[in-house]
């Protein structure tokens, strides 16, 4: 079982890398008085360390869950929340909330960023389903050209109102003000990556097309809707406390998927697992690179994303050689079978 | 000829519409104690739209035709960012006072040569290793869009309150920032590709039927395609760095060309965008100042009805 043993290795460093994340920063941290409980210590392993570690970790595992559902309902490998405008809603949402309430809490910006995320990204479903794509390219492009208008909008309001510099730290994803107190919504992503594991199988259905979902009596709009409310309160949640971070709905599947093959129930442990290492290395390089000041994860899994998503296209251009590694996915956007279990086991 | 006759007739009905257009922004509420001072605002501000309009215009239908569809806009080739990411970076690096920032002329040309340097290192290059998918050069521009807009982003929040209220004037799309040095140089830079390319240009209408006919038809079509999207490139590199970020509004006026005239001759389809494009400029432009006394910003009307049209040109044509 070679996929089980890719999931051990991701656990394991997973595990290490986590425990250096800790122990990387200005201030010297010693596990041995830490241990005999060195109070100064402590309150900064509590305060800011571990806050920090638990926020990269439920990024890594929503945003990347978030990807791979969007991926399976549409049944398109280029759909994500970056591509999808569920992110530039969710900035529009935090903007109506500052602009609506000028003194409004965290869960107020989390409430109408939720509301916009969901919005935006049903609109963007609906108008794919509508419509007769050629070219599976073809559904990133315009879904990024339905996030241009929007992201336009926001750029517009932000500039009348002066809030482009306020709004900034919901347009550029960042760890460092991660401290204990503010940054708890992102905990909500986990309830929802468990709701995820329970309808994985599900979401696939409802993937394969309206008819065949009835046909094997799944609610096709409830699941479609639920699967959809999944990701857009995931990415919600992340944007409102981290801020947007680009592509990693978008790569982290598609690597997980070229390793271990379609089915997203197989992949979903093992996608969570490798969107946290992926996330905990860009900020790891991120805090060492510039060292003592910081690079904010933003730049760095964009750097890091742009050239993995790149090679990624031209991998899948060039038949043979590297193909594996990038979308095994071509042709129409559905008419692939996409569940093959037992064809994965060879493909490593 | 019927069809043809009709055509002649809208065009001349477009023509006569700017007109109306142009001596309404130009002449309406004037103070004719100082009308030369008005005319020497106004007119420069009246140029640069026509031009504008006819470097997005003329650019997106060549665009369109060579993606084969009728749904994109040139904003995907990823220039606006670049654009951003310039002056982004120059305001970082240099400050706001230093002469790359505040002599235009050399802004302008700072703009227009690393746009041009980028279009045709990512599109000429990338072209051949793609072998000839124009779909995922796209994707690649985008990829590369983002990339950009991620460096700019960080550099802006780190960036002093003050030296980021002078960029954002720059970020904004506008029609105020241009003299008379920067209008004869982008002339010349437009007649420059227009030469160039006079051979390409004329085989578009080949180009449109796909490579396979148009390989019968004895072009050599990546070559062709090549030159064409760096063309287009470089025009909208020139309007970007006139105005601001500005190309949605090509999707709009393209694709009413192409709802207008009815035809596949792009010696039309091309001018009648041009023209619809000035239009558009000119009537919206004129409102602005004339009716809204400057309160609002033209790069509104155009992202707002660009949006609604394109989701109602994605739900009209239900393929692309």
């Amino acid at each position: 079982m070679k996929g089980r043993y890719i999931t051990f290795l991701f656990v394991v460093l997973l595990l290490v890398l986590s425990v250096c994340s800790l122990f990387i920063g200005v201030i010297n941290l010693d596990p041995g008085s830490i241990l005999r409980g060195d109070f100064e210590q402590l309150e900064i392993l509590l305060i800011s360390r571990l806050p920090r570690l638990l926020a990269i970790l439920c990024t890594g595992f929503g945003m990347s869950v978030a990807g791979l559902i969007m991926q399976q309902l549409c049944m398109n490998k280029f759909v994500s929340p970056s591509t999808g405008a569920t992110i530039s809603s969710a900035q529009f949402g935090i903007l109506a909330a500052m602009l609506a309430f000028p003194n409004s809490t965290l869960a107020d910006k989390t409430v109408f960023a939720f509301l916009a995320a969901i919005l935006g990204t049903c609109i963007f479903v609906f108008f794919m389903q509508k419509i007769k794509f050629k070219d599976v390219i073809m559904v990133p492009l315009v879904g990024i050209m339905f996030g241009n208008i929007i992201g336009g909008v926001t750029d517009y309001l932000s500039y009348k109102y002066d809030m482009v510099q306020a709004l900034s730290s919901w347009l550029v994803g960042d760890f460092s003000l991660i401290i204990r107190g503010r940054y708890e919504t992102v905990f909500m992503v986990l309830p929802l990556i468990i709701l995820a594991f329970v309808f994985a199988n599900h979401f696939n259905i409802v993937g394969m097309g309206e008819d065949f979902s009835r046909n094997l009596g799944v609610p096709y709009n409830l699941l479609l809707f639920m699967g959809l409310a999944i990701a857009a309160l995931i990415t919600a949640s992340v944007v409102v406390t981290v801020g947007s971070v680009p592509y990693l709905g978008l790569i982290v599947p598609n690597i997980v998927s070229a390793l271990k093959g379609d089915r997203m129930k197989g992949n979903l442990l093992d996608t969570c697992l490798f969107g946290a290492i992926f996330v905990l290395v860009c900020d790891m390089i991120g805090r060492v690179v510039n060292y003592p000041y910081e690079l904010p994860i933003n730049l760095t899994v964009g750097i890091l994303g742009s050239i993995i998503f790149i090679v990624m296209i031209f991998g899948r251009l060039n038949p043979g050689g590297r193909r594996r590694l990038g979308m095994k996915h071509g042709g129409s956007s559905c008419c692939q079978a996409p569940d093959l279990p037992e064809a994965k086991g060879g493909e490593v | 000829m019927k069809a043809k006759g009709l055509n002649r007739g809208k065009m001349i009905m477009l023509m006569s519409m700017i007109l109306i257009a142009a001596l309404a922004y130009q002449y309406l509420f004037i103070d004719m104690k100082h009308f030369d001072y008005a005319m020497s605002i106004r007119t420069p501000k009246l140029v640069v739209m026509l031009l504008t309009a006819f470097c997005i215009g003329s650019g997106t239908i060549v665009f369109q035709s060579i993606i084969q569809n009728t749904i994109v806009t040139p904003c995907l080739l990823g220039m606006n960012s670049l654009y951003i990411l310039i002056h982004t970076l120059v305001v970082f690096v240099l400050g706001s006072g230093h002469m790359l920032v505040t002599t235009k002329l050399l802004s302008f040309s700072v703009d227009l040569a690393i746009m041009a340097v980028a279009a045709v290192l990512i599109y000429g290059v990338l072209f051949q290793r793609a072998r000839g998918n124009v779909l995922y050069i796209l994707l690649t521009g985008t990829v590369l869009a983002t990339l950009f807009s991620s460096i700019t982003s960080t550099m802006q929040r780190i960036m002093d309150p003050n030296e980021y209220a002078t960029l954002q004037n720059a970020l904004i799309a506008s029609f105020h920032k241009v003299n008379s040095g920067i209008i004869l140089f982008s002339i010349a830079a437009i007649l420059a590709v227009i030469v160039l390319l006079r051979k390409e240009l004329a085989l578009l209408d080949v180009i449109t039927m796909g490579r396979d006919q148009a390989t019968n038809l004895g072009v050599d079509y990546d070559k062709t395609v090549r030159k064409l999207l760096i063309g287009v490139t470089l025009f909208i590199a020139i309007a970007t760095a006139m105005v601001g970020p500005i190309s949605f509004l090509g999707l709009m006026i393209a694709n009413l060309s192409r709802q207008l005239f009815r035809t596949y001759r792009h010696g039309i389809l091309i001018w009648g965008s041009v023209f619809l494009g000035m239009f558009a400029l000119l009537a919206g432009q004129a409102l602005i100042e004339h009716m809204f006394s400057f309160s609002t910003n033209i790069g509104v009307f155009i992202n707002v009805g660009g949006g609604i049209y394109f989701l109602y040109l994605l739900l009209s044509n239900r393929r692309c």
